[in-house]
């Protein structure tokens, strides 16, 4: 069989299992979701999102788009499929943050291997154990780094930066979990900016998608908004912020502003600067700053500002948004829709890599540039 | 103006010193003051606190870059005014100096403290003062250079070796060789001119570990110097200062800085920069700089650092959260 149908045949397996998974009432998700909120590091609210998220967006067209694009796209489309062993390390910062790491690795038709986070240890196991039983999908996965001992993955998927990388690549070595032949896909992307112009913020449902993309999974992702760009007056963009937060009812959401963040906004007042605490996030008017939890910036500026922020900060920034995702002049990036912050579709590029491309061509030892 | 003088008084203890520091810039220093007062509408401290060292608030130090920080006036004809280095078109820190005397007491006694001045000679490896009058670490090597009785000590001609002549000078007048400069400015030099200095001269390296080509350890910098200069490792020290602080701290070879008698530091959390940590443990440096009597003395950096039992403290570098927003995997968190 061609490599093209026997991924597609495995498209089909893994979609069965998914369709069971998200939409069937006798699906281990719900046992899953149950629990997750029982653990309490995640908002319900958050939760339930998430779900719903995947529910809408996951569809066998939606994959099959997604495999037959970076199919074409990969090179040597026409040799044999080689199956690898790919390690996932799942961070916990979100619910289900990588699932869709683990589709990739499964469209691709490697065996997955998967260290599931203890900050989020139901739901992507829900998940696996279904591909395990009902299509005999080889994947294991576990809690603990140490039960990969001696592994030696062809491949490894993660998302770090600086110190934890070289700390944890250390560690994969000295455990054979990775060899110096592993190919690895780092993802270092920490936030993500919007260019929101004063016209924007004429439109009704502008404030709210920027109040979601800061706050939805409390600003803990990589497509969380950290720093806005405006030519609309920061004081005004501020209020109105604060205004919809407030009719939101933003602050049930959250357990108790840190003193991190307290200590800041009162490091900001006291040199004259416009802060605002709305719920438990600090909002700056100012030079922008991606680095603070907790904390949006707001700066005053054109978009050539923003072009020349987005220079500075490289790697760093995952997404930048733009109200309609339509791209901005004298910007020179790529935009994306602010509304879809929080929903991407299963097929969006980390890092500006597709992660099933990545594994298309990493099968056979070619250049990861994809 | 208030007097100072108090804070070199050796029969007064650092914490009286503190105290009376603290009551003045609380009254004085508007900013300082201000942040204070937020940090008990939050109820980060109380309004009866009293603290010492480790609980003193302290002010971020990019204060310097975002308001005035001063006790008094700053139009004043004799105020210094140091700026830190930087692009015109960024924002720099300022550090207004009303009274010079503070700032040549503190850095004269200071470095009295670790080096016995009167026997070296200064060759200061830094652009000149002429053409950088609001530079602090220039303003102050100037003021050892004039306080040279043998006329020997100068600022060096940039991308020019150390004659052999100039050496001799030094050498006939029996004293010793102190090579002060910025790493990174030390570094190029030693590379570009091959020069062994007198195997009693020392080196004093003021930081900045970024070249224009890599980051290097302060290990790996003064293993360098000191092959390339001829010197023992032991022979290179290092300086920490900053344009905010009007106090510097010295290391020898085990890269552990001691601080004059005026000043102190506390490393801090920092999730919670109104704690420290425990000894030993890394943190953001503080620094409790009673010279900045007339700005303020009690400031966060950007630094990561640790403190010893015996006071000393070594600087790792500038701090970078761990926690950084996104997805971050961590081994021992995840």
């Amino acid at each position: 069989m061609q490599k093209k149908e026997l991924l597609l045949k495995n498209l089909s397996l893994v979609w069965d299992v998914l369709d069971f998974w998200l939409h069937s009432s006798q699906s281990p998700i719900e046992d899953a979701i149950l629990k997750t909120k029982e653990d309490g590091r995640f908002s319900r609210d958050d939760i339930d999102f998430a779900i719903q998220h995947y529910r809408e967006s996951i569809s066998y067209e939606s994959l099959h788009k997604w495999l037959n694009n970076s199919f074409s796209a990969s090179k040597d489309i026409n040799s044999r499929l080689l199956t690898k062993k790919v390690l996932c390390l799942h961070a916990g910062n979100l619910p289900l943050v990588g699932l869709q790491d683990v589709l990739a690795v499964m469209l691709s038709g490697n065996h997955y291997f998967g260290k599931v986070s203890v900050k989020d240890p139901w739901l992507l196991p829900s998940l696996i154990g279904l591909l395990e039983d009902k299509a005999e999908i080889s994947c294991e996965h576990s809690t603990e780094i140490r039960d990969f001992e001696g592994l030696n993955a062809d491949a490894i998927l993660f998302s770090g930066s600086g110190e934890s990388v070289i700390t944890l690549t250390k560690l994969l070595g000295e455990l054979q979990i990775t060899s110096p032949q592993t190919k690895s896909l780092i993802r270092t992307a920490h936030a993500s900016v919007a260019w929101i112009s004063a016209a924007d913020l004429e439109k009704n449902e502008t404030i709210e998608s920027i109040v979601w993309a800061c706050f939805r999974h409390n600003g803990k992702g990589c497509r969380s908004l950290a720093a806005i760009f405006t030519d609309a007056d920061e004081d005004m963009v501020v209020q109105m912020l604060s205004d919809k937060a407030s009719a939101m009812q933003l602050e049930n959401r959250i357990l108790s502003v840190t003193a991190e963040v307290k200590f800041s906004y009162s490091y900001h007042k006291s040199v004259g600067r416009k802060a605002v605490l709305i719920a438990d996030t600090l909002f700056v008017c100012g030079e922008p700053d991606i680095w603070k939890n907790k904390q949006v910036t707001i700066t005053r500026s054109k978009p050539q500002d923003l072009h020349n922020f987005l220079e500075s900060a490289g790697s760093a920034i995952q997404s930048v948004y733009s109200v309609d995702g339509t791209d901005i002049p004298f910007l020179y990036a790529n935009t994306e829709s602010l509304h879809m912050a929080q929903t991407p579709p299963i097929s969006w590029k980390p890092d500006g890599t597709d992660p099933l491309l990545w594994l298309l061509n990493t099968e056979h030892n070619l250049p990861d540039e994809v | 103006m208030t007097s100072y003088n108090f804070i070199f008084d050796q029969t007064i203890s650092f914490e009286q010193k503190m105290e009376r520091v603290l009551e003045y810039q609380m009254e004085k220093c508007s900013v300082y003051s201000v942040f204070c007062d937020n940090l008990k509408d939050h109820n980060l401290i109380s309004a009866e606190s009293a603290f010492d060292l480790n609980t003193i608030p302290l002010l971020p130090v990019e204060a310097f870059k975002d308001t005035i920080v001063s006790t008094v006036a700053v139009n004043q004809a004799q105020t210094l005014r140091f700026k830190s280095s930087g692009t015109t078109s960024m924002l720099r820190s300022t550090h207004f100096v009303p009274e010079p005397g503070i700032y040549r007491q503190s850095l004269w006694k200071g470095i009295q403290q670790f080096f016995k001045m009167e026997d070296y000679v200064i060759l200061a490896y830094t652009p000149g003062y002429n053409e950088n009058p609001s530079s602090s670490l220039i303003w102050m090597l100037n003021e050892l250079i004039k306080k040279d009785k043998s006329g020997l000590s100068r600022f060096l001609e940039l991308n020019e070796p150390i004659s052999a002549m100039a050496l001799d000078a030094i050498r006939s007048v029996d004293k010793r060789v102190m090579l002060f400069g910025a790493a990174f400015g030390l570094l190029d030099m030693s590379e570009s001119f091959r020069t062994i200095l007198p195997e009693d001269a020392i080196i004093i390296e003021t930081g900045g570990m970024k070249t224009h080509r890599r980051e290097m350890s302060r290990s790996e910098l003064h293993a360098k110097l000191a092959a390339s200069f001829g010197l023992p490792q032991c022979s290179v020290y290092s300086e920490y200062g900053m344009t905010e602080m009007l106090s510097q701290a010295y290391s020898d070879f085990t890269h552990r800085y001691k601080t004059p008698e005026w000043m102190e530091i506390s490393i801090r959390n920092p999730h919670n920069p109104l704690e420290a940590v425990p000894i030993g443990k890394e943190g953001l440096i503080g620094v409790v700089d009673l010279a900045n009597f007339y700005s303020c003395s009690f400031i966060l950096t950007g630094d990561k650092g640790v403190k010893f039992s015996d006071g000393s403290f070594e600087v790792l570098g500038r701090y970078r959260p761990s926690q950084l927003r996104g997805c971050n995997f961590l081994i021992d968190q995840d």
